[in-house]
């Protein structure tokens, strides 16, 4: 106990310090009224993220959002240079958690037809992909050049969703590529550690939520087994019940069979949500609150390890997250229930 | 001169009183030293309540310190002649310096009872009442190991004989 409480001291004394520093909901009152980036800027004064915005940043959302972008990424840097030596996989999962950001932005702009400028300047430092290597995949004419440059680097799977996106048009098979090669590879790593049971559950949270994610999509979409089993990661218990029935089951169906687990009764809610909007984000969101309450329920069993560092870590995303979203709102002038019904909560 | 057995005993339970109590309390200090940087380097306005949280683990050396002075006063080694003690009083001591120096060891307790508390004083300023409460309640068990020393050392005539 005391060699845990010790080495982990400083990070979590310093993470609750910075969460001291979130903000506060009286802030977040005033933020869901905001019309402008200007507006949002001039309340984010005081917090962390103001030190990071431009004079740009008061005028254009995209400005701002990278301004609270760096900042987040300033701060995995910071926390990833201190945490303990054993927990050296929360490192890797910060580091490859920016990569994966800043090649879903190429693929985004690829998609989107974006000037290479465009792209560059949404680029945020803080993964193991360096500027120089983001810039030579800004080149690429496509979404096949792209994907061949990223051969020899660990995300050289992500080719296994272009045919499918070429059939598509849409990114979702590449972004569910790019999410399985980012979480796949932390939890067979972290099955194999010993000392880090929490960081396994938070992972295993993350595993199911991104198999969830995927199965609930692509029944909605109307889209057959055989096209997202390459996108699933099959490490995973919650598999073994959906699969055998997912082409004969409807979506009621299919999340009646997570009966007996913590998923249910969210996901039920987010139905009735969905057969009311027709929207798929309703089960994206109850799916992303179950990982927001996962890592608050580590944070309360493991106060003196590595409860506290992710608590933060997925408080500090969702704050991110939320923050983005009311930023966005900015360009399509969305009314304050819709934003507030967009957010993350826990 | 040579010591007598029963003084060569009541010196050695002051060594164990300050030696173990010293041992604690760095222990304690230092876990609410780690925490306090910690919280210090995102907010040095913190550094008040985090003063006080941090002393708190302290005082066990201070219990050790008196638990050894009271002995070395008691078998004259501070403060006039060393005194003649019968072997079972020299015990008596010892035993008084044990227990103020295991119940010392609540330093441990209270120094990571108050690491924890800096972090919820650092989230929430508003706390710091309660987290100093929290950790004074580890303090209780050291005060009673000092007083059981103290009624050793009455009984057995160290002090006021």
């Amino acid at each position: 106990m005391i060699r845990d409480a010790l080495s982990y001291l400083y990070v979590n004394a310093k993470v609750m310090a910075k969460e001291g520093k979130f903000i506060s909901p009286a802030r977040w009152e005033d933020l869901w009224g905001c019309k402008s980036p200007g507006e949002i800027a001039s309340l984010l004064e005081g917090t962390d993220y103001f030190p990071y915005l431009s004079e740009r940043a008061i005028s254009e959302a995209r400005e701002l959002e990278n301004a609270i972008l760096k900042e987040f990424s300033s701060l995995g840097r910071e926390i990833s240079k201190i945490i303990p030596k054993g927990a050296w996989l929360i490192k890797e999962y910060l580091l490859r958690k920016w990569d994966v950001i800043n090649l879903r932005t190429v693929m985004r702009g690829i998609q989107g037809g974006l000037r290479k400028e465009e792209i560059l300047d949404s680029f945020v430092e803080g993964g193991e992909l360096d500027f120089m290597f983001f810039r030579a995949l800004t080149d690429a004419e496509g979404m096949d050049s792209f994907v061949g440059l990223l051969a020899k680097t660990p995300y050289q799977s992500l080719k296994d969703g272009v045919a499918r996106y070429h059939v598509a048009k849409n990114l979702f098979f590449l972004e569910a590529a790019l999410d399985k090669i980012l979480w796949e590879d932390l939890w067979i790593k972290v099955l194999n550690l010993k000392g880090m049971k929490e960081f396994g559950d938070f992972i295993g949270t993350s595993v199911e939520t991104h198999n969830l994610k995927i199965i609930l999509r692509a029944k909605d979409n109307g889209l057959p087994l055989e096209d997202i089993e390459p996108f699933l990661i099959h490490e995973c218990t919650l598999l073994n019940e959906l699969l055998p029935a997912f082409d004969e089951e409807d979506l009621p169906g299919l999340i009646s069979l997570l009966e007996d687990t913590i998923y249910l009764e969210p996901l039920l809610r987010a139905l009735a949500e969905h057969e009311r909007t027709s929207s798929i984000l309703s089960f994206e969101q109850a799916l992303d609150n179950m990982v927001v309450r996962k890592a608050e329920d580590i944070r309360k069993k493991k106060p003196f390890g590595l409860g506290p560092l992710i608590g933060f870590l997925v408080s500090k995303e969702k704050e991110v997250g939320n923050l983005l979203a009311i930023v966005r709102s900015t360009e399509v002038a969305l009314n304050r229930d819709e934003i507030r019904e967009s957010l993350i909560r826990n | 001169m040579e010591l007598s057995m029963g003084v060569i005993l009541a010196i050695m339970g002051a060594a164990v009183s300050m030696g173990l109590a010293a041992i604690a309390s760095g222990i304690g200090v230092g876990l609410a030293g780690v925490a306090g940087a910690g919280v210090i380097s995102e907010d040095p306005r913190k550094f008040g309540p985090v003063l006080v949280l941090q002393a708190l683990p302290q005082t066990q050396g201070i219990y050790g310190f008196l638990g050894a002075v009271l002995i070395l006063i008691g078998v004259g080694v501070l403060g006039g002649e060393i005194k003649e003690i019968p072997i079972g009083m020299g015990y008596a001591a010892l035993g008084g310096g044990i227990v103020v120096g295991l119940s010392s060891f609540t330093a441990i307790a209270q120094g990571a009872i108050s690491a924890s508390g800096m972090g919820a004083v650092a989230k929430r300023p508003e706390t710091f009442g309660q987290a100093v409460v929290l950790a004074v309640m580890a303090e209780t068990f050291a005060i009673f190991g000092l007083l059981i020393a103290i009624l050793i050392f009455v009984g057995s005539k160290i002090m006021g004989g």
